[in-house]
């Protein structure tokens, strides 16, 4: 048996582009932080406030996510929203992560099932 | 929102971001933290004391784990100048080194300093070194530190690089196990001689059919003979490992450097002591009418002593290059 480390170390490498996608996906509608880590665990999609935080700023950095400080129900907050070249780079991967999904699925027939994981 | 727990945590994070950043970053990570502060109050029918924060900090994470998300990974020299910068710093410490050792072996050999005076002089090259070294890792720490910041980045070769052009892998030194064997029964046979009969060790004349007997070595020579036998033992466990593996390995290199530095510092020991070999060894032998042999075998010992120096010192040299800067292949033990 694989220790819990392992597994925490290998399915976080496994959701590491995963989240780039939900959040690049999700903030086509302007967003921030906290309605960003609501809406995305509502679809099921659970990210640890200390990963989602810093990612914002990061793909911001990266001209992925465009941001500006505004005051709504008495209270500042940032607003993100996936920038023109976000919409870009989410456009090509999507392509990409469909045919790998495709490709895995073939590979991993009756894996798992028995776990229930 | 007033809470003292809320603002000592945001300050916290805040000393470990960059100034630059700082009250940007913390006035988001405010915001974040008061709306899912009283999104949690809403939620549980809890007020927002102590306890909620307290809970809704854990969950963010220790200040120090969350600054780390938002900071750039940094480093003082990056995986792109580190192979290098190990290198260099092999080479330098190689280079420091082998200074120190001839230092000593000079102050040694021309007698600068007395034998009482040699551990005193191991130590003082020692701290020098370790001296020197720091010195020279600083300064090279810098130097690479610099060049990372504001050096070129190596391109990336891409497609473009042949693999045809790739350097041939170094192959390990095979052994000879029938000239290991031969070199090991001659150690055997020298410790025996030296241990064990060293009243035969001398020169035998017949002289009008009477034989006569002159001893080689000067008694201070057998004062020396226990280290000899120690050194001759190290040797043969060398010689039995390089049967056993059948090719020199770094671990036997390793053990050949620590050998040769041993034998290195008995040489230079025994040679600045009083002599080891009797004079007039030769006294009456025909062959000493020439003045140039006669000089030669007057200083034999002096001689032999001083090549196998200099061939232990090449040796030395040859097996630290070998270590620092050759990569071996594994070694297939014998028996698989």
């Amino acid at each position: 048996m694989v220790n819990d480390n392992v597994y925490d170390n290998a399915l976080m490498e496994l959701r590491r582009g995963i989240i780039l996608l939900a959040v690049l996906s999700e903030l086509r509608q302007e967003g921030y932080g906290y309605s960003v880590l609501r809406a995305l665990s509502q679809k099921g999609m659970d990210i640890e406030q200390g990963t989602l935080y810093p990612l914002l700023r990061r793909l911001e950095s990266q001209g992925l996510l465009e941001s500006a400080w505004r005051v709504e129900d008495e209270r500042p907050r940032r607003y993100y929203r996936t920038s023109p070249a976000g919409i870009d780079l989410l456009e090509r991967l999507t392509i990409e992560w469909k045919r790998m999904v495709e490709t895995i699925d073939q590979m991993l027939p009756g894996i798992g099932e028995q776990n229930g994981k | 929102m007033e809470n003292e727990l809320l603002d000592r945590y945001i300050y916290h994070v805040g000393q470990e971001l960059p100034r630059k950043r700082r009250a940007d970053i913390e006035a988001e990570i405010r915001s974040l933290l008061e709306e899912t502060l009283e999104n949690r109050a809403a939620e549980s029918g809890q007020p927002i004391d102590d306890d909620l924060v307290a809970q809704v900090l854990r969950e963010f994470g220790s200040p120090e784990k969350v600054a780390e998300g938002y900071r750039e990974p940094h480093y003082l020299i990056g995986p792109v100048y580190y192979p290098l910068f190990t290198l260099v710093l092999k080479i330098v410490s190689a280079v420091l080194g082998g200074l120190a050792l001839a230092r000593l072996g000079f102050d040694i050999g021309t007698q600068a300093i007395s034998p009482a005076q040699v551990p005193q002089a191991i130590l003082n090259s020692l701290l020098e070194f370790v001296g020197g070294f720091l010195t020279a890792f600083a300064n090279i720490v810098i130097v690479f530190a610099l060049l990372d910041r504001y050096g070129p980045k190596k391109d990336d070769e891409g497609s473009t690089w042949n693999p045809r052009k790739l350097e041939k892998r170094p192959a390990n030194e095979k052994v000879n196990p029938v000239l290991t064997i031969i070199a090991i029964v001659m150690t055997i046979i020298v410790i025996v001689l030296l241990n064990f009969y060293p009243g035969v060790i001398g020169i035998y004349n017949n002289h009008n059919g009477v034989w006569s007997y002159r001893p080689i070595f000067t008694p201070l020579f057998f004062t020396y003979v226990p280290f000899l036998t120690v050194l001759l033992a190290a040797d043969i466990i060398k010689n039995l490992l390089l049967l056993r593996m059948r090719a020199t390995t770094t671990a036997i290199r390793w053990y050949e450097i620590v050998l040769d530095i041993a034998g290195i510092a008995f040489w230079v020991i025994v040679l600045s002591s009083d002599p080891i070999i009797q004079p007039n060894l030769m006294q009456n032998a025909e062959i000493m009418t020439e003045p140039v042999l006669r000089m030669m075998f007057e200083n034999m010992a002096t001689w032999v002593i001083a090549l196998v120096i200099v061939v232990s010192s090449i040796d030395l040299i040859g097996n630290l290059y070998n270590v620092l800067f050759v990569r071996k292949l594994p070694v297939i033990p014998l028996d698989q």
